[in-house]
């Protein structure tokens, strides 16, 4: 199939002194020299910004992993997590994996708890309030008031979407200076996005909505890493297209996503034009992001990878096709022959069955549990069919029903490393906490907190192990994450971590005084067990939570007024915090 | 000790507060490290379960390029295939005349002329996956191209070996996995067999200051139910393997600084938990990168540098401190890479590749050929020469001492052993006479070593005790009593924190007697 292709040459790159270390993607090149053409300085530009990137992810690499919070080092973010993209992580499945619900609309009681499991699996970080609010509209209000819309944020900055320059006659020491403004603006960057998580809806007793799980999710799905791209305007530019299309159409985003500047950037789509075919977006965009494993072959991958040639990004923040490096042979993708674009492999991708299938067990194990059932994946995978691949009708179907308020499946999932830092502070009502300096130097205070605890809980926003995403589930919690997540967690209580003061700190009584009724410690301990774990603790784990409340002291002799009781709602909280009914949700 | 005791033990240690009481002696939390138990004694794991032998497994993660590792420094289809990207024969660190190493993996040339290193070449297995996850998943659990099997076969062996775990906890994890890591090679049918941990010097006080104890309440039998009951149990495996874990830590040093890549840095952990006594099996360490689809020679040098340079400390390390006796080394990496570079001087995913086994018992030398690059597969891919499980069943029968069918229960089939190393399967012969093998290092030096192990054989099973007294005839620490099987057994002696000075140690059985000057240097 290879011989096909039509070879175009593209004029050597002039050698810059300055350029030759980092610009090898061209200088090695064995092209030869061809008319001054528009479109070969434009790929000029576009390798240009390609072997910037890459050498500016070298060096960035180096700094990232210096330590922020009290001296110590953090995890190096580029570890890498494998993921088990069939799922099938064949543990013993018991009598608990057995499916007795279906999509059938739910009929049952809306009370608190079905509307803090609603909020928990929706919401990254429900307040207490929030719960409360979902259960007195009902389910269905609730329900369409996850799907609102809403406007898009602001930029950080007005760097977000500053002129990447062109760096051929800069020196190194100017070069490294850009470079490490750029990291600095990614950390920024992802504060930004935390704040915004925060806020989502409005604040303190607001109607949260889906768009930043979904935004999350989709940044989960076309998993696309900062430390590669390099440029806080290319992250900036995707993770607001992805925010754009948070509850929209997933065929309209897969056909943005190949021509995103992140992602070109990100899977070598600067490197594949014609008579220089990189299959690496092919091969994930068919692996990891519409229709999995064993569903095509490697020549589809090669088809595929011919047939989006041609784009490029040359200012990192939009994208432009040339014909002349569009590879124009016929391709055979999925037994369709002719001289494909882009577009065409995209709804070929939409004609298969499979694509539904993919994405909805993907949605299920985002919202639901780890164990989709392939009849309900088909029902729902019908619905998305039908809708021409309109993501909100299917969301809202999951969240109607009866299998979604399943007994069975209520704590069933592992919580993330996102909702137990950034979710964390916005259940504990911490609000404005990014706002320092600006979009905060990540040098103390509530942003080292942040940047560190997704750190090492593994789960950095913007800097996905690889291009799978975060392998998630039960790959969330081992012996260093869940150490970690206790040590930080509990901290914000405190305001302090081992000697390190974190200038913010929550609140206890005001978080208790949210509850229903602060002044009954009984009712103390379940609502807070309602707000922060997936399920009702046993009898003991409920009497020990009581007893860490009451130090000793009568039922009865509690009051939220009492002179010691912060200090006693402090000490609840973070034996919470500690207890392993506190990971899941 | 089983799960039980155990807990009854630790549990009067934290109840009623979260400090240990041995913390509270640590005064400020600037201070990471655990007490350190000075003079004490301590039994290690029988050598009759696993040959007291150690495996670190590194994992070139992405794909390694198999023909720029190893490269065929006469083939001129390799040449031809790589205008760009091929290793010069000048460059390359010839081991005969067709076949030389990466420059940059010059410093495991002493491991390889010094026959400690064994070169498989053309590993891979029938209808290779080219998809990272797929194959990441097929390596670690050992399994074919076709079969998706959740467990690892390292931890399968494991569970083989010990028969009673888990209710039956060892008091240090079988398996130490550094990074937030793959969750298949530490599990197994039966349960986790051991524990990610990235810093064991910070380890213990954040484990045990916000431990709450093990719970024995039933939960329901619903999915939540289910996940709750892992949170648990890893919550209850961390705790208690924090104590070992930091304790070797702290005990054990490094005599060499390594590189701090990110492979560097977990080989110089584990080689001191090795040099600490800590009595794991299997370490799963791993360096990432090298899924070079651009821009590939520069990328791949820096990571052959980590590789090179972190390997060959790690065995120096070990070699200095007198370690290096129980160790192999091998790496492993979901796939090679293709032979014709692409468009953009890198190269695609690919199929068969060379790997590494380095260490104790290696016959080493080159095993297999040079890949055929005129007999290539329909995606330009080399044929594999060697089953990758036949690695493993080389190092499950021949490392660890595993039973042919053992072996062949753990990797799913049978896979004849490859000839770098022995096979010398079932148990060690029994010992004919009591014996006090050695006590090591000795001299020991506080500075630059890690506690003493002090080895012994026994013809039948006896009660023994062991005795380390000072200069003085002071009794330093004594074990006492305990029924030990025939066989070879080893205890270690935490020297650091003691006075330097000369010591003895001394094993008894009711019969037998026998003693061992020990020189504890400052």
């Amino acid at each position: 199939m290879i011989t096909t292709r039509s070879r175009r040459r593209m004029p050597a790159f002039s050698r810059s002194v300055l350029l030759a270390v980092f610009l090898f993607a061209i200088s090695g090149s064995t092209l030869a020299d061809n008319s001054e053409s528009n479109t070969s300085q434009a790929m000029i530009r576009a390798a240009q910004l390609d072997a910037f990137a890459k050498m500016a992810s070298e060096r960035l690499q180096g700094m990232e992993s210096k330590a922020v919070l009290g001296g110590r080092v953090a995890l190096t973010p580029e570890l890498e997590v494998w993921m088990d993209p069939l799922g099938q992580d064949n543990i013993e499945a018991g009598k608990s994996r057995e499916i007795t619900s279906d999509w059938t609309p739910y009929a049952g009681p809306f009370a608190m708890a079905e509307a803090a499991h609603l909020l928990k699996r929706t919401v990254i970080g429900p307040q207490f309030s929030e719960i409360l609010g979902a259960e007195s509209l009902g389910l269905g209000t609730s329900v369409q008031n996850l799907l609102l819309t809403q406007l898009a944020p602001a930029p950080p900055s007005d760097w977000a979407t500053e002129v990447i320059p062109d760096v051929s006659d800069w020196t190194q020491e100017m070069i490294d200076s850009l470079v490490q403004e750029y990291g600095q603006r990614i950390e920024k960057l992802r504060l930004w996005w935390a704040e915004i998580i925060i806020e989502e809806g409005g604040g303190i007793s607001g109607s949260p909505t889906l768009r930043e799980s979904m935004t999350h999710f989709w940044h989960d799905h076309f998993a696309t890493g900062a430390r590669d791209v390099t440029f806080p305007q290319s992250m900036y530019v995707q993770n607001q297209l992805l925010r754009e299309h948070a509850l929209g159409n997933f065929k309209e985003l897969v056909g943005e996503i190949y021509k995103d500047p992140a992602m070109l950037l990100w899977l070598n789509g600067q490197d594949n034009y014609v008579g220089h075919i990189n299959e690496n977006f092919a091969r994930e965009l068919l692996e990891l992001f519409t229709l999995g494993l064993d569903q095509y072959e490697q020549d589809d991958i090669i088809a595929a990878a011919r047939s989006f040639t041609g784009w490029f990004t040359l200012d990192g923040m939009t994208s432009v096709y040339y014909p002349e490096y569009h590879d124009g042979g016929i391709k055979i993708f999925l037994n369709h022959a002719g001289n494909w674009e882009g577009d065409d492999i995209v709804d070929f991708i939409f004609e298969e069955d499979e694509t539904a299938r993919f994405i909805c067990r993907k949605l299920y194990r985002w919202f639901i549990d780890e164990y989709p059932d392939e009849v309900l994946i088909e029902d729902l995978a019908s619905t998305l069919r039908a809708s021409d691949y309109e993501v909100a009708p299917v969301l809202e179907r999951m969240f109607l029903s009866e299998h979604f308020f399943d007994e069975n499946i209520r704590g069933s999932m592992v919580s993330d490393g996102v909702d137990k830092s950034i979710g964390l502070l916005r259940s504990l009502y911490m609000e404005n906490l990014m706002l320092m300096d600006g979009w905060g130097e990540i040098v103390a205070g509530p942003s080292a907190w942040t940047w560190y605890s997704m750190n090492v809980f593994g789960h950095l926003l913007l800097d996905p192990p690889n291009v799978a995403g975060w392998p998630g589930y039960r790959s969330w919690i081992n012996a260093t994450t869940l150490t970690n997540r206790k040590a930080l967690d509990t901290s914000v209580i405190d305001g302090n971590y081992y000697g390190y003061d974190l200038e913010m700190q929550a609140d206890a009584i005001a978080i208790a005084l949210e509850t229903t009724n602060p002044n009954d410690p009984y009712q103390l301990v379940d609502d807070f067990a309602l707000s922060f774990f997936g399920m009702p603790p046993t009898e003991t784990v409920r009497q020990r939570m009581l007893d860490e409340l009451l130090q000793g002291s009568e039922p009865w002799e509690w009051s939220i007024y009492n002179a010691g009781a912060e200090a006693q709602v402090q000490l609840l909280l973070k034996l919470i915090f500690r207890l392993p009914d506190f990971q899941a949700r | 000790m089983n799960r039980r005791e155990f807990f009854d033990k630790t549990m009067k240690l934290v109840a009623g507060g979260l400090i240990l009481p041995s913390m509270s002696r640590r005064g400020q939390a600037q201070n990471w490290f655990p007490a350190m138990p000075s003079g004490r004694l301590r039994r290690l794991r029988d050598l009759d379960v696993l040959d007291g032998k150690i495996l670190v497994v590194v994992n070139l993660s992405g794909g390694n390029d198999g023909l720029n590792t190893v490269v065929p420094v006469n083939d001129s289809l390799y040449y031809g295939a790589r205008d760009n990207i091929a290793i010069a024969a000048e460059d390359a660190v010839l081991l005969n005349s067709d076949t030389g190493l990466h420059p940059n993996l010059a410093p495991l040339e002493s491991l390889y002329t010094g026959g400690r290193m064994a070169i498989v070449r053309g590993v891979s297995y029938p209808q290779p996956n080219l998809s990272h996850f797929r194959s990441t998943d097929i390596w670690f659990s050992g399994s074919s191209s076709n079969d998706v099997v959740g467990t690892g076969w390292l931890a399968r062996y494991i569970e083989e070996a010990f028969p009673n775990f888990p209710d039956e906890l060892p008091f240090a994890p079988y398996g130490l996995q550094q990074g937030i890591a793959h969750e298949i090679p530490l599990k197994g049918e039966r349960g986790n067999i051991g524990v990610v941990v990235d810093n064991p010097d910070t380890f213990f006080q954040l484990v045990n200051q916000n431990y709450t104890g093990e719970w024995n309440d039933e939960l329901p039998e619903t999915r939540g139910g289910e996940e709750l009951a892992y949170l648990r149990e890893v919550d209850q495996a961390t705790f208690m393997y924090a104590d070992s874990i930091s304790q070797a830590a702290d005990a054990g040093v490094n005599s060499l600084s390594y590189p701090q890549t990110t492979l560097g840095v977990q080989l110089e952990i584990v080689a001191r938990l090795i040099s600490g006594a800590l009595d794991t099996p299997l370490y799963l360490t791993a360096e990432f990168g090298f899924d070079t689809h651009v821009n590939q020679l520069g990328l791949h040098a820096n990571l052959m540098s980590s590789l090179g340079d972190s390997v060959a400390a790690f065995f120096l390390d070990l070699d200095n401190q007198g370690l290096s006796d129980r160790v192999v080394l091998a790496t492993v990496s979901e796939f090679g890479r293709r032979v014709n570079e692409n468009g953009g001087f890198g190269t695609d995913h690919g199929t068969a590749a060379p790997l590494f086994v380095m260490g104790a018992g290696i016959n080493g030398g080159l095993y297999g050929t040079n890949p055929n690059l005129a007999e290539l597969d329909t995606n330009g891919n080399m044929l594999m020469q060697h089953d990758y499980r036949s690695v493993y069943s080389t190092l499950l029968q021949g490392h660890f001492r595993a039973s042919e069918s053992v072996s062949n229960q753990v990797l799913m089939g049978a896979y004849e052993p490859l000839d770098f190393m022995d096979i010398q399967t079932g148990a060690s012969p029994l010992p004919t006479s009591n014996r006090m093998l050695r006590a090591y290092p000795n001299p020991v030096s506080l500075s630059q070593s890690g506690p003493v192990l002090i080895q012994f054989e026994l013809a039948r099973a006896s009660r023994v005790e062991v005795q380390v007294f000072d200069v003085r005839g002071r009794k330093i620490s004594a074990m006492g009593g305990q029924s030990y099987p025939a066989g070879s057994h080893r205890m270690v002696w935490e020297a650091k924190g003691m006075p330097a000075g000369m010591y003895l140690a001394r094993i008894k059985t009711g019969t037998w007697e026998a003693s061992e000057k020990l020189l504890v240097l400052p």
